[in-house]
């Protein structure tokens, strides 16, 4: 089970997060700790280093996708390869979903990401991996969305 | 730039305005947070960045609060507070605002304000209970994707106690058309069950259900579950192992529709699972591990290398591999799969092959053999991380002789180390090894000391008690040598304190003080005064922390009896005899007056006196003049302050809020964070058995107390049960055959030219894996291994052959298993001599019966001759009264084993007894054999639960106050008579109190017998299930089995607790474990708590020790004797239940049961 995923760009050695959905409740505090302890050493990390970390008991996975951070909080005993792929398969969803996302796309949209998201993991949890599935129940999704606009942009009076 | 930012900010109202009066498009939200995050990225300071979103928030604030905000603004707006939020800023008065929307939003508004939700709030947070209508009322939405959001929320929060309020509609959704909302419900059951198990307990069917969806997503789903069950239970689902072979085998022969294709491998996220549940289910069960050697096989095949993803997959099947009953060609497989991970160039890969071949060396110690070059190569990697894991494989293979190069490599990383975590889990590490497999006296001393050094205050706490521990306590045999030990260490300490001693840390100050007080005058010549002023200077270090000084204090009063000593103990007792901690003073007095008074000095302290004899009067006897005098004077009794704490409760005994002044309320979903908290330090279990140490070390008198407790006899008796494996070990090592693999330090030897480099390489490699061999394995297991015990102190019996095994296995695992089998053999040969020894045929009736009989289900030697006594007695039903009176002689039942076995022929009643537990008849005709003291006890319907051509079996349970009766009654209904009777009863969650292999008599045609079991629940499970065989032969020679299962409640094993209420009180406030939740209450005529409360009383058993008002308090026990309290108050129109017992999932357990008891009324 994951325990959390989190996204960052570098920024001054520090991580500023873009997205951070945790499956685990945990104190806010601890939370915060977590994440900041983590950018600090994901990206205290040098080049041709594996993607592994250790923060306490728990293992952190990173891979870095253009000039932003992907990384997950996982059990010790879990596999690290598997969830390396699933972040891969994150990116490639919302890839997808922006087509040839880049930064910007995840800063402004986040709420978006954040939707991919819950499509693809539920509680911790690989729910769906397939692309055109996950692609399909958001675009109903954002259907709902576009006739809603459309009413709404209707003069009611 | 702050210009631009005012302007926004005054933008902002108006252009709110205009949004909502035209509420056109063209103002998206995008350019809003756009805005705001576009000016953010221009801020150049954190200061700044702060103003700005502080006043961002402001207007966020006055926003949501405004009555005119639509709710597509509000969307708007709440989205900026998650950003907002995510920056670190708090932003909790839109918490309420992110509920309502979500509330009342339409679909799309919804989607944001569920998502605002999961993202700022937690479990616990009270806010939570306003969602649970939202979502009630959208499970019950025609649409599609409002159900779905609904799910999609209660699997990523949800509070615990609503989770009976939505989960029938959860469940109904499994059987909804829509895969996507099935699998989604799924997903939401396996919440559930996590954060609450008991809860889902009774839709396991649907489960079963689930895992035959049609859908492969939803049968995927359901593997989250089942995995989390075998994990707990692994025994309840081996039946389904071949359909999950089955799935695995499918999916990996491409037979899922290509959708579930990742990067051209069929569905890996589902094939690892299948595995993990394969390899817990195979896990040491020969019979099931069978039926999957061949999928794993495929699998491995089939798995090609050339994705990450298949590396996932190869990771779990070698894993599985490894973990099940071994097979030697998969294993061979499997290792070499491992061995392409750890040479491949990519890193990744390298350290997952060393993760794995850590798990694998513990089976099999000659896998590091062969990949010994490259973990030297790995143990000087760039990466620091992979070095890590290298060293975790050493640890794993570490043996008498390679111990001090390995742990100088553990000492070499720990050095370059500042991670707080790695140092604690290294240092405890090396420690273990050192204790284990020290070489010499001086390496340990040594090794310690840099143990000490670097773990510092981080290091647990254990590691410098079990120190001092073995330098206290003798090891038994060699005195000499301990003194040696003891002079070692002291020695190496004076020479640290004579240089500078400002970087030791004070856990290390506190050791050494303590050694040199005890040991310093084992040193040939060294002056008492010598070591004195040495630790006079220590105690006037700066950064010493008081506690430090204490210990210092205490070991110079040890030395203050030379005549040199005095003088300075006068001088330093001076000096701190003023000290305003009360603890040094107080030392500080006694130093004074000890190395004034010699004679006393000796009584008290002398020296090298055995350690049990002293004697510490616990009960504080002799203050009891001085007590009875204060007394006397009108002092307050001294209370405890539980006692205290219960007092004030008392006071408060029937207020609204009855326990929340005097204890700390812990919600019950606190046990949710306990239980998946990720950061819990989880410390090497080598530490971890000596909790009680934990408390010592404030003072060298506490410490005194703990080494009374662990005195002379306990620890010799521990060295004798480790010895005593030993020994076994070593006789059993002649039977290993010896493999043909050499040992590492002559294969490499051979190699001709090498260069320079590689040849330091080789001999580390020689000085590493020395002894993993097999030849060496035999060595170890005989002498040099026994050599080592000396510190072995801690090893428990189970330790000790785990490392046997490690040590022994890298004779190939073949062997091992082989040698397993061997002895299994040898044991059932002698049990089954002992049972034709015990077999005693006493039959009246015809048919043969003289035969010896016996079984494979041998009776345990020990129990032979307790056996010869209760042994089943056969009687005709004309003297069954002597019978009875037979099985009251014998012992009691608990200890008694099988106590009676009774066969009745009254033809008459038989006749009809063909179909027992068919019709009420049977049931009386049953019943009727029952001797009179079961017959007496309560007991439920008996039922059919297996039979054959020629014998059925019924069973019921009777209820005695001590234990549940498992009664069996067996009935022969053919025409023949049944020899070699042997009932076997098997259930590894209950106790079994009288499970004795027994081997029954011959039953006659046409006759019954009647055997009982009795069970204790000793681990709250709310259901368990009980399976048995009975073997019989009905035809001379040829062995039959009669298989039967049956389950067991909860409620089985409850009785009532019967106390008063002071007892109540007492007990209540002694117990950890707590659960909270409103339950139904019984609307009927009068008193409604009443009625509730006897209803409960009527179907669980419970003892209603008091109803005081709206409050009731009631106690129960599980049987044997774990109590369970209740305290039950109306409110509202529900019936609150707080539970509370010594047990970890007792409350929960029972809980379900009253839950299920009020909704049946």
């Amino acid at each position: 089970q994951t325990h959390l995923i989190c996204c960052f760009s570098p920024n001054n050695r520090q991580g500023k997060l873009r997205l951070q959905k945790w499956f685990t409740p945990l104190p806010e505090r601890e939370r915060k700790k977590i994440v900041r302890d983590m950018t600090t050493l994901v990206l205290a990390r040098k080049p041709r280093t594996c993607n592994f970390l250790h923060w306490k008991d728990l293992k952190i996975v990173y891979k870095r996708y253009a000039s932003l951070y992907f990384c997950c909080a996982l059990e010790e005993q879990e596999n690290e390869l598997l969830a390396l792929e699933i972040l891969h398969r994150y990116v490639e969803l919302l890839d997808k979903y922006f087509g040839n996302v880049c930064e910007l796309d995840i800063i402004f949209n986040f709420e978006k990401a954040y939707f991919i998201l819950d499509e693809f993991l539920m509680g911790g949890e690989v729910q769906e991996t397939s692309k055109q599935s996950i692609a399909n129940s958001i675009e109903a999704s954002d259907m709902l969305q576009e006739t809603m606009e459309e009413y709404m942009s209707k003069p009611a009076f | 730039m702050s210009d631009v930012v005012e302007k926004t900010l005054t933008a902002l109202p108006s252009l709110l305005s205009l949004d909502s009066q035209s509420g056109a498009g063209k103002l998206s939200s995008t350019s809003k947070l756009g805005g705001l995050i576009r000016s953010i990225t221009e801020l150049t300071s954190k200061h700044e960045e702060e103003k700005l979103i502080n006043r961002e928030l402001a207007a966020i604030k006055e926003q949501v609060s405004s009555p005119n905000t639509s709710m597509r603004q509000m969307k708007e707006i709440m989205v900026r507070a998650i950003y907002c939020e995510m920056l670190g800023y708090e932003a909790s008065f839109s918490y309420i605002h992110a509920i309502k929307l979500a509330q009342q939003g339409s679909a799309i508004e919804k989607r944001v304000g569920y998502l605002a939700v999961s993202l700022f709030l937690n479990e616990s947070h009270d806010l939570l209970l306003l969602l649970v209508n939202t979502v009630l009322k959208d499970l019950q939405s025609t649409n599609l994707i409002e159900v779905c959001m609904a799910l999609t929320v209660v699997s990523q929060l949800f509070p615990k106690d609503m989770i009976p309020a939505i989960l029938p509609l959860v469940e109904e959704k499994l059987t909804n058309p829509k895969e996507i909302i099935r699998r989604k419900a799924v997903l939401a059951l396996h919440k559930f069950y996590l954060i609450a198990p008991n809860q889902v307990q009774h839709i396991h069917s649907k489960f079963r259900k689930a895992l035959c969806d049609k859908d492969p997503g939803v049968m995927t789903a359901s593997l989250h579950i089942y995995l989390q069950l075998i994990k707990e239970n692994p025994d309840s689902y081996k039946d389904l192992t071949g359909s999950f072979v089955a799935i695995l085998r499918q999916v990996v022969g491409g037979k899922l529709p290509v959708d579930f294709n990742y990067h051209n491998v069929p569905a890996p996220w589902l094939q690892i699972q299948l595995l993990r549940i394969l390899s817990l289910l195979g896990k040491d069960d020969q019979s099931t591990s069978e039926l999957m050697y061949e999928v794993l096989d495929e699998s491995l095949r089939r798995a090609e290398m050339n994705h990450n993803i298949t590396y996932a997959i190869l990771y779990e099947c070698v894993k599985a591999i490894y973990t099940i009953y071994p097979k030697s060609e998969l294993l061979e497989k499997a290792a070499k799969c491992i061995g392409n991970f750890v040479v491949s160039p990519k890193i990744n890969l390298k350290y997952l092959g060393l993760k794995a071949l850590t798990y694998v060396v513990q089976q099999d110690a000659s896998l590091a053999l062969q990949h010994q070059m490259t973990i030297i190569e790995c143990l000087d990697h760039s990466d620091s991380i992979i070095k890590r894991e290298t060293l975790e494989v050493l640890f794993r293979i570490t043996n008498v002789k390679n111990v001090a190069v390995i742990v100088e490599k553990m000492l070499d990383f720990l050095k370059l180390c500042n991670d707080d975590y790695t140092i604690i889990d290294l240092v405890g590490k090396v420690a273990e090894l050192a204790e284990k497999y020290s070489p010499n006296n001086e390496w340990f001393i040594q090794t310690m000391n840099v143990v000490f050094s670097l773990g510092g205050e981080l290091m647990h706490p254990d590691i410098p008690n079990n120190f001092l521990r073995l330098l206290a306590q003798g090891f038994g045999s060699e005195e000499e040598e301990q003194q040696q030990l003891r002079v070692f260490a002291v020695d190496s300490y004076l020479t640290l304190l004579e240089s500078d001693t400002a970087h030791l840390p004070q856990r290390f100050l506190q050791v050494i003080s303590w050694a040199l007080g005890e040991f310093s005058y084992l040193k040939d010549g060294l002056e008492p005064c010598k070591v004195t002023k040495l630790l006079a200077k220590l105690l006037d270090e700066r950064n010493v922390t008081s506690e430090s000084r204490s210990w210092i204090l205490s070991a110079m009063a040890k030395l203050s009896a030379g005549p040199g000593a005095a003088a300075l103990a006068l001088q330093v007792s001076e000096r701190y005899s003023s000290s305003l901690d009360t603890v040094l003073r107080q030392q500080a007095l006694e130093l004074l007056h000890l190395s004034q008074d010699p004679e006393l000095h000796a009584r008290v302290l002398p020296h090298g006196a055995a350690w049990d004899s002293f004697e510490v009067d616990s009960s504080l006897s002799f203050l009891d003049s001085f007590v009875s005098e204060a007394l006397s004077q009108g002092a307050a009794p001294y209370k405890a302050p539980h006692q205290r704490q219960e007092e004030l409760r008392q006071e408060k005994a029937l207020s609204l809020e009855p326990y929340s002044i005097s204890l700390p309320v812990s919600l019950s979903s606190c046990s949710i964070t306990d239980r998946q908290s990720p950061t819990l330090l989880s410390m090497s279990s080598s530490l971890s058995g000596n909790s009680n140490e934990l408390k010592a070390g404030s003072s060298t008198l506490k410490l005194e107390g703990v080494k009374r407790v662990w005195g002379k006899e306990g620890y010799l008796h521990q060295q004798d049960a480790v010895e005593e494996a030993a020994q076994v070990e070593e006789a059993a090592t002649p039977a290993l055959p010896l493999s043909p693999q050499q040992g590492g330090a002559e294969s490499q030897q051979t190699h001709g030219d090498l260069t320079v480099v590689e040849q330091e390489k080789q001999k580390l490699a020689s000085s590493l894996f020395v002894g993993l061999g097999s030849q060496n394995s035999t060595f170890l297991m005989g002498k040099s291994d026994s050599t080592s015990q000396q510190f072995r102190r801690k090893t428990r019996a189970a330790d000790s052959t785990s490392s046997g095994v490690s040590e022994r296995s890298s004779s190939s695992s073949h062997s091992s298993c082989s040698d397993f089998l061997h002895n299994n053999l040898l044991e059932d040969s002698q049990n089954s001599l002992n049972t034709q020894k015990i077999g005693v045929s006493n039959g009246t009736h015809e048919g043969p019966v003289t035969q010896s009989f016996q079984t494979a289900n041998g009776i345990p030697e020990e129990d032979g001759e307790e056996l010869g006594n209760p042994l089943p007695v056969i009687v005709d039903s004309d003297v069954a009264s002597i019978g009875t009176e037979t099985s009251k002689e014998t012992s009691p039942f608990l200890d008694a084993g099988m106590v009676l076995v009774q066969p009745c022929s009254p033809q008459t009643e038989l006749r009809d007894f063909v179909q027992p537990g068919s019709s009420g008849i049977t049931q009386t005709s049953l019943r009727s054999q029952f001797p009179p003291e079961l017959s007496q006890l309560p007991h439920s319907d008996i039922s059919l639960l297996s039979s054959d051509h020629s014998l059925s079996l019924s069973a019921c349970r009777a209820y005695r106050d001590d234990a549940l009766l498992f009664v069996i009654i067996l009935s022969n209904c053919s025409q023949s008579s049944t020899n070699g009777l042997s009932v076997q009863l098997d259930c590894k969650q209950l106790k079994v109190a009288s499970l004795r292999g027994n081997a029954l008599e011959n039953l006659p045609a046409h006759s019954m017998s009647v055997c009982w079991y009795a069970l204790l629940m000793e681990e709250p499970h709310t259901q368990v299930t009980v399976a048995g065989s009975v073997s019989y032969r009905a035809v001379p020679g040829h062995t039959q089995t009669l298989q039967f299962t049956d389950k067991l409640f909860l409620t089985d094993f409850i009785r009532p607790l019967t106390l008063s209420t002071e007892e109540y009180g007492k007990l209540w406030l002694s117990f950890s474990q707590d659960v909270r939740q409103n339950l139904k209450l019984i609307q009927g005529e009068g008193d409604p708590l009443r009625a509730t409360l006897s209803a409960l009383k009527e179907q669980l058993q419970l003892h209603i020790v008091d109803i005081i008002g709206s409050e009731g308090i009631v106690a129960c026990r599980l049987l044997p004797d774990s109590p369970c309290l209740l305290h039950c108050r109306i409110h509202g129109g529900s019936l609150a239940v707080w539970l509370r017992s010594p047990l970890l999932s007792l409350p929960d357990c029972l809980l379900y049961y009253c839950q299920k008891t009020l909704e049946e009324c």
